[in-house]
Parts: C-alpha cells; structure tokens; sequence
C-alpha cells in the first residue's frame, strides 16, 4: 500500500482500519526519526526524557483524537487527517524537548578537544558547509567521532559520512559526489543506519555500566 | 587530504549525516509501507498494542456513529408519521392538493421520479394518496439524509 491517501471530509469513523494501520506505522517511525535526531544532536542528553519512545508519542496521539472524552479532530478545521496526525506527532515531541534539561553547549574544535578521534576525520573533510560553530555539547560531538571512528574497517560506509559533512544532503548528491549508482548509496545507507543502531546500543549500555559504577564506586 | 585542520562540527552538518542514514521525519509519510515497517524493525518497535487499541476505539466510535444515525433516522420517521396522521384526516380534495402539490415541488433532477408518482396520483384512491404522500416524504428525506 502507498502512502494513506487524503480523504477530506469524512468523519473519524470513515477511516478504515487499514488506513489506521498504515498511519500508525507511518506516524511511529515518523515519531522514531525525531526523537533519534534529538538524540544525535544532544538534545536530550542522550537519552531521550524518560525513556520515551516513537510509541509512546502515538500513545498519547491516539488518546488525543480516539478517547473517549478529547475527540481532538475536527475535519471542518482540519480536513486533512493524516497532516493533522502528523502535526500532534510533532508537537508532542518539541514538547518533550523543551521539557527536557538541554545540556550547556560549547563551541568546540573537533581535533582540538578530541585529537584521537577527531583527527582523522578533519583531515579527511575537504570542508564543511553551514554555521561551522553552531554549539553542538562536547560529549554529542565526541560520540559521533566515536561513531565515525568505528567505521573506519568499512571505508565504504565511512564516504557516506563524509560525503554528509562536505555538504551533500541526497542520495543522489551523495552517489554523484561518489560516483556510484543510488541504489548502491541505498544499500550503504541501510547497512549505515544498522551500524548506527549497534553503535547507539552500545554506547547506551556502556554509559549505564559507567553510571552503575560511579554510584556504587 | 589535510586542507581544512581544525573545522568544527556543525549541528547541520551533523543534521544532515543523520538524514543522509535515517532518511527524514517526512520520508516516513511518503514511502512505500514495507520499506516504512522495514525501518520499525530495525528500530526494535512493536506497533501491535497501538494498532489493537486503535481498532477498539474506532469500532467504539462507528459503534456511537451508527446509533446516532438510527436515533436521527427515528426521529425523522416519527416526525413524518405524525404529519402523515394530521393529513390522513383530511378530507379528499384537500388530500388530492397536498400531493399534488409535494410531487411540483420535486427538483428538476427527479423529473422522471415525479412523472411516475404523476401517474400514480392520477389513479389513486384516497387511501392510496395517504402511501403516495408518505414515499414522497421518505425519498426526499434519504435524498436530503444524503446531500448531508
């Protein structure tokens, strides 16, 4: 099934739940992919609020517009189911945002504050593009060198990145940078995205033994 | 490769590698599902509880829908069986006006329906005016029900 269609002016009740199905699973990835982001740009301090997932943003969505007592939808305003979805996804999760502790930011020089890490890499970007101080907090930057820094056995994957940093934001700006199909940039990005995974997992349960550690040490 | 030692990391740039591996928030809306439920998994996310909750809520409010309808349709047929008792008591030509008069006030889109009832009213006894008037009634209450 493509993506859900937009049926304006029908009423809750008309939507099918098949439709409901494909918006579910569209929203929570949707959900998934902002909160990973926050997490990748230290905004939640590495862990999202709570322990709070793709799925419990739907959680409250759904209670929003299925309870019973906040029928939230009003398809004279909001013709548009799915957008409307869309947009109480996405206010959900700045909410959680801007609840959340925002750690103190620095500006901070790659190879100056991590040179084992940072190194190499700098020495590998022929430049970046956009605000080159924007305050990112040191442990979000020192975790993406160490990310970057784990792909070094697969340099395949490692072009990818770097080919972000110089500035390509597509598939197609990236397999034109690298000279090679999109379908191939297609395969590198899914094996990137698991490596990403791993990589987060990883991280996530040394913090918690160093965390374990500092409190009964 | 060294020619820019010492550049710092920016937020888009690190923005930007993050879409290049997850795609971005919008993809997910747009992208063939499989490729969307591929992702979730890869995610380790269970949809499943959700989905069972939205399908109980949502047979909940088509249960709710469905009453009220039933509950707007009774009324409706109560209200025309009360005017259909007023009007039974009429006597003949005053009966003969009424329907005459429903059946040239039908729209332009029902022409052909109206020539028919035309044709019925012709012949009808009074005891068959009193039917005549109540389909008449009924076909342009579900017409109204539907231009709803």
């Amino acid at each position: 099934m493509s993506s859900p269609r937009k049926e304006t002016g029908r009423r809750l009740e008309d939507y099918s739940d098949e439709w409901w199905i494909d918006a579910i699973d569209r929203l929570t990835r949707r959900a998934n992919v902002k909160l990973q982001k926050k997490r990748w740009l230290g905004i939640h301090d590495g862990d999202p609020p709570e322990g709070i997932e793709g799925t419990d943003i739907l959680q409250i969505v759904l209670d929003k517009v299925l309870g019973p007592d906040s029928r939230k939808w009003d398809p004279d305003t909001s013709p548009d189911l799915l957008a409307f979805l869309r947009d109480q996804v996405d206010s959900e999760v700045s909410n959680l945002a801007r609840s959340a502790p925002n750690k103190t930011t620095s500006r901070i020089s790659a190879d100056g504050e991590n040179p084992e890490a940072g190194r190499y890499w700098t020495e590998n970007l022929r430049h970046c593009n956009g605000p080159e101080e924007i305050a990112l907090d040191n442990e979000t930057i020192e975790r993406f060198w160490r990310f970057a820094n784990s792909l070094r056995s697969e340099p395949d994957l490692e072009e990818v990145v770097i080919a972000g940093l110089e500035g390509a934001g597509t598939r197609s700006e990236v397999a034109e940078m690298l000279n090679v199909s999109e379908s191939e940039i297609d395969n590198r990005r899914k094996r990137l995205a698991r490596r990403r995974r791993d990589y987060v997992d990883h991280a996530q349960d040394s913090m918690a033994v160093r965390k374990g550690g500092a409190r009964h040490g | 490769m060294a020619e820019k030692k010492g550049s710092s990391l920016s937020r888009d740039a690190l923005g930007r590698v993050f879409d290049l591996i997850e795609g971005s928030e919008d993809d997910a809306l747009t992208k063939p599902i499989e490729e969307v439920r591929e992702e979730l998994q890869r995610d380790g996310t269970d949809t499943t509880a959700l989905k069972r909750v939205a399908r109980e809520r949502l047979a909940e409010i088509r249960a709710e829908a469905k009453l009220e309808r039933a509950r707007a349709e009774r009324q409706k047929l109560d209200r025309l069986r009360e005017t259909t008792r007023t009007v039974g008591a009429e006597a003949g030509p005053e009966l003969r006006s009424r329907v005459l008069g429903r059946i040239r006030g039908m729209s332009d889109s029902k022409k052909e329906m109206a020539e028919v009832y035309y044709r019925r009213f012709e012949s009808a006894t009074d005891e068959d005016l009193l039917t005549l008037l109540e389909d008449i009634d009924l076909l342009n209450a579900a017409d109204n029900e539907h231009d709803d």
